[in-house]
């Protein structure tokens, strides 16, 4: 059973770009764009480790 | 009697030759007498004025009014002019007019009474007196003038006065928007930069299975690339920092061989082709009360212009040495060092040495390194010869 990974990013690019290279490295990766999203899936689905963008709306 | 007659001849001598004019007049105010002086000082012959009323000397309100002056003495005694004398004007045969000074003394002579008038004449004495008022209003007017331009010195200096805190105000403004702008496109730039970054390491995976070493060494070329424009962005956004007062050190304890160590071994995966950074530190202690943060910028910094200005196939030098109340940092190269002409610039913002060539740079790693030092009280030198090489030392006082 890989790890599982959440990415918080803003910026669609990194983002994409993260979840890629996760995904390729063998992880379980879900993502969101801002704050209240990734708390969301966070509380849906626990994940190992959040890689979280600062400074995002809906980030406080 | 003879002596009376010569008493009578030498009175007249001296009435006809006085300087002061002397008329006199009987009880109704007519002329009965007048000498030289005074025919002069009105311009009359002596006849002209003998036997008339003393008024016709007089102008206007005087004049008609003389008359009623002597009854005036006459019924009530009490004397207006008579023995103490004042300044009045006289009037002349052509119209003209002076002032002079009126001695009135009443004498009771043969039975009768009878006024003596000596007259002296004011006009010079006014004249000067006039000419001391104008020249009092003259300095007065002066004094106002050089007021005035005083005033209006002093205006003119309130204007620039105010004139240099506008444009200091608009140089405030234009700096805090140069900030602005400097924070806001370095962190816009970085992300899109992040981005592409991520997207060459994603390239580099995905070729490997093509084993085409051209897509490797463009791949590198890209990474390498954005690389040099990260340090360039991270130097501008730290130089910002700086400027606006935002860098605040916190000086903590920390070992200072472990963050060495740490450092040392990050550089030697940046640095070229065998770059050997060789790290030593002296002295029995190795704890030091600085700002962790800013030491390990300053020393990255110091580092990568070394491994930068620098050969292959060379040795990196990184010393610390705490010794007595004294911690030294020590970065020495083998590089292309910095032209003596050029030492006394090193620390200037944006200032580049003029033998790096095409070797990258924002001339800002300097500066960033001794602004972070002398916040954290230490202070930054080096020794240079060109073509031989540069040595860095940061001195912190551990006191």
């Amino acid at each position: 059973m890989s790890k599982k990974v959440l990415v918080i990013e803003d910026n669609n690019d990194i983002r994409e770009n993260v979840v890629e290279i996760l995904e390729l490295a063998g992880y379980s990766v879900e993502a969101a764009s801002d704050g209240r999203a990734g708390v969301d899936l966070a509380l849906k689905n626990i994940p190992d480790i959040i890689l979280c963008d600062i400074m995002m709306p809906g980030a406080e | 009697m003879e002596s009376i007659m010569e008493n009578a001849a030498l009175l007249k001598a001296i009435i006809e030759n006085a300087i002061d004019g002397i008329l006199t007049i009987d009880e109704s105010g007519i002329v009965e007498s007048i000498n030289p002086a005074a025919t002069k000082l009105f311009g009359y012959r002596p006849d002209e004025v003998i036997g008339k009323n003393v008024s016709m000397l007089m102008p206007q309100p005087y004049r008609v009014e003389h008359d009623g002056y002597i009854h005036r003495y006459q019924r009530t005694g009490v004397p207006h002019i008579i023995g103490t004398g004042r300044e009045v004007i006289g009037l002349r045969k052509d119209g003209t007019q002076f002032p002079f000074r009126l001695a009135v003394s009443d004498v009771d002579f043969s039975g009768r009474k009878i006024y003596a008038g000596f007259i002296h004449d004011l006009s010079r004495e006014k004249e000067a007196e006039e000419k001391l008022r104008d020249y009092a209003a003259h300095l007065e007017e002066l004094v106002e003038e050089r007021t005035h331009s005083l005033k209006e010195s002093v205006e003119a200096l309130q204007q620039a006065k105010e004139e240099v805190s506008l444009s200091l105000e608009k140089e405030k403004e234009l700096g805090q928007l140069k900030s602005r702008f400097v924070s806001m496109a370095s962190h816009e730039f970085r992300t899109p930069l992040s981005a592409i970054q991520l997207s060459a390491s994603l390239i580099d995976k995905y070729a490997e299975n093509f084993n085409n070493p051209n897509i490797a060494k463009h791949v590198a070329k890209i990474k390498n690339a954005i690389g040099n424009l990260t340090t360039i962005l991270n130097d501008f956004l730290s130089l910002e920092k700086l400027e606006a007062g935002k860098v605040e050190p916190a000086f903590t304890k920390f070992d200072l061989i472990k963050l060495a160590e740490e450092i040392t071994e990050e550089m030697q995966i940046v640095a070229k082709e065998n770059q050997n950074i060789i790290y030593q530190h002296t002295g029995t202690t190795s704890v030091v009360n600085l700002d962790q943060n800013l030491l390990k910028n300053c020393i990255f910094n110091l580092i990568s212009n070394a491994i930068k200005y620098s050969g292959e196939n060379t040795f990196i030098e990184f010393n610390t040495e705490i010794a007595g109340q004294q911690c030294i940092i020590t970065v020495k190269d083998n590089g292309i060092g910095i032209p003596e002409a050029d030492q006394k610039y090193m620390f200037e913002a944006f200032f580049r040495a003029h033998n790096t060539g095409n070797i990258p740079g924002t001339g800002l790693g300097l500066n960033i390194v001794a602004r972070y030092a002398s916040l954290m009280n230490g202070k930054v030198d080096f020794k240079s010869v060109v073509n031989h090489g540069t040595s860095f030392t940061i001195l912190f006082s551990l006191t």
